[in-house]
Parts: structure tokens; sequence; C-alpha cells
């Protein structure tokens, strides 16, 4: 393989070596890129999903929890998102599927987010929780302050 | 002024000209402001008489809305969208435990939710540091 071909594969490359591209991505932890040969710019890179969270690691998710008559409300200042519940497990959940909700919206409205001065900021958080296994994103929402707590963290 | 509900926060919606943009078990409003910033609330369905708690109104004003409580009551008083550039209050002083520190609490700690709710954010950090360190002892 040439200098060039180390550095991007064409899509034609890549269908018939992506399980090695893959492995490249995730054993060697080497990205690769995928490259459109004519016709533009486009592009895909292959990430392993442990290095993409690492790298993403200082995008955090700084919540806020409120007690009102006993009912929790966990809020998302950032993001403008809140979720409620009976209790600090049901609030949790209910946040959980709003940022879900809002990840969704955000990729699919992508080029709308990106010109909002207040949103526009939110690409690489949403691409951290989005690049999380779903049994693992609630963890992010439990996240303790690097330092804060130095026993806990 | 009365305790808000969540279908006060609808009604703001409705007048205040927001976008409908989901439904499913919240309803999912959004707004676009002249300067291009994107605001987007929820609000809980089938629970239209329920308070929404003083709190999360309070964010729910200054961070979701962007209007003071005057401006949200005036907007729906008025059947008019609210005054715009609009005066959020400021941010509740002092800040409130983040769920990572308040799940920690009852993980550990085990408080109860009446304790949790009287807590600050450094008063929740505090209490962790302490466990923490007697625990080491």
């Amino acid at each position: 393989m040439d200098k060039r071909r180390e550095a991007a594969m064409s899509y034609s490359e890549a269908k018939a070596g992506f399980s090695a591209a893959v492995r490249r991505a995730t054993q060697e932890h080497s990205p690769v890129v995928f490259e459109r040969q004519r016709g533009g710019r486009e592009g895909v890179v292959v990430v392993d999903r442990d290095d993409l969270a690492q790298a993403l690691d200082d995008h955090r998710f700084q919540t806020e929890v409120f007690l009102d008559s006993g009912r929790y409300s966990i809020a998302l200042e950032d993001f403008g998102l809140h979720g409620t519940g009976a209790n600090f497990d049901e609030a949790l959940a209910d946040l959980l599927e709003a940022l879900r909700d809002y990840a969704d919206d955000y990729f699919s409205q992508l080029e709308f987010y990106r010109r909002t001065p207040n949103r526009a900021k939110h690409y690489l958080p949403l691409l951290r929780f989005r690049a999380t296994p779903a049994d693992k994103q609630s963890e992010l929402l439990l996240e303790t302050d690097l330092g804060q707590v130095a026993a806990a963290s | 002024m009365r305790a808000p509900t969540w279908g006060d926060l609808v009604a703001f919606c409705k007048v205040d000209q927001w976008v409908l943009a989901r439904q499913s078990k919240h309803a999912v409003y959004k707004k676009v402001l002249p300067d291009g910033t994107a605001l987007q609330t929820e609000a809980s369905r089938g629970k239209d008489r329920d308070n929404i708690g003083a709190r999360l109104f309070h964010f729910i004003l200054r961070v979701e809305l962007q209007v003071s409580e005057e401006e949200f009551w005036d907007a729906i008083r008025n059947g008019e969208p609210a005054r715009r550039p609009a005066h959020p209050a400021p941010p509740e002083a002092p800040p409130r435990p983040s769920a990572g520190l308040v799940h920690q609490l009852r993980k550990h700690v085990r408080l109860s939710d009446e304790e949790i709710g009287k807590l600050s954010k450094d008063d929740a950090v505090k209490m962790l540091n302490e466990h923490f360190s007697k625990r080491s002892d």
C-alpha cells in the first residue's frame, strides 16, 4: 500500500477492505479515512469508539438538580433541557430521553443548528453522547466534575 | 402570583408563537429569536393542572423561555407575544448540586430527598469529601 492509500481509501477500496479498515481503527488505534475519489471532498473517518470517547472527555454534561415538593427535576443548562420525575431515577431517565431526542433532532438538522449562536457548540458533546453505548449514556449525566470530589471521582 | 402549571407553559408557548415540534410523553415547543437563538422547552402531557414547581419554573423561564416571570404572565394575560428583548432573572444562587453529586450522596451517604433538597452544590461537595475522608481513616 502506498503512502496515499495509507492516508485515505477510496469508497471502492473501503467496500473491499472494510473489515481490515475497522480492525486497523479498533486494534491498531489508527483512524482510517474513506474518501470519494471523484466528485468533491466528501469523506468519512472510522475511529475506535473508546479513542473517540477519550478524545471528547472534556465535553461534559453539567447538570443541576432541583427538588420541589418532593418531585425531582434535573436540568442541563447548556442545552436548555430538563427532566422531571417522582424520584431521582425517574427524573434522570426523563432527562436522558430528552437528550436522546435532542441529539436526533440536532444531527438531522445540523445545518440549522450550526448557524444558531447558542447551539452550534453542542456538536462535540452530542457526538460524545451519540458515540457512547446506549446503556452507558446515563453515566454521562452522572459524571462528577474532575477534582471536585477527590475520593469519589 | 399563583403557582405556574404545565398548562400555563403551553398557554405561553401558544401566545408567544412557539412551534409545536413533537408530541410524545412531552409536548416539545421551539422558537427561533430574531438573532438566531434557538429556544426549546417541553411540557409534560396530560398534566396541565399540575404545578411545575418554583425552582424548575425559574429554570424554564431563565434558560428555556428567556423571559422574566412578569413577562411570562403578561403574555398569557394579554394574549400577545412576550416583549423582547426580554429580561430573564439571574441564575438561582447558590448553585444546585449536580446529578452526579446527588447520585453519590444517595449511594454513599444515604441522604433522604428532604436532606438533598436543602443542599447547595458546595454543601454537597463538602459532605461527600468529609464522608470519603472519614472512610479512608
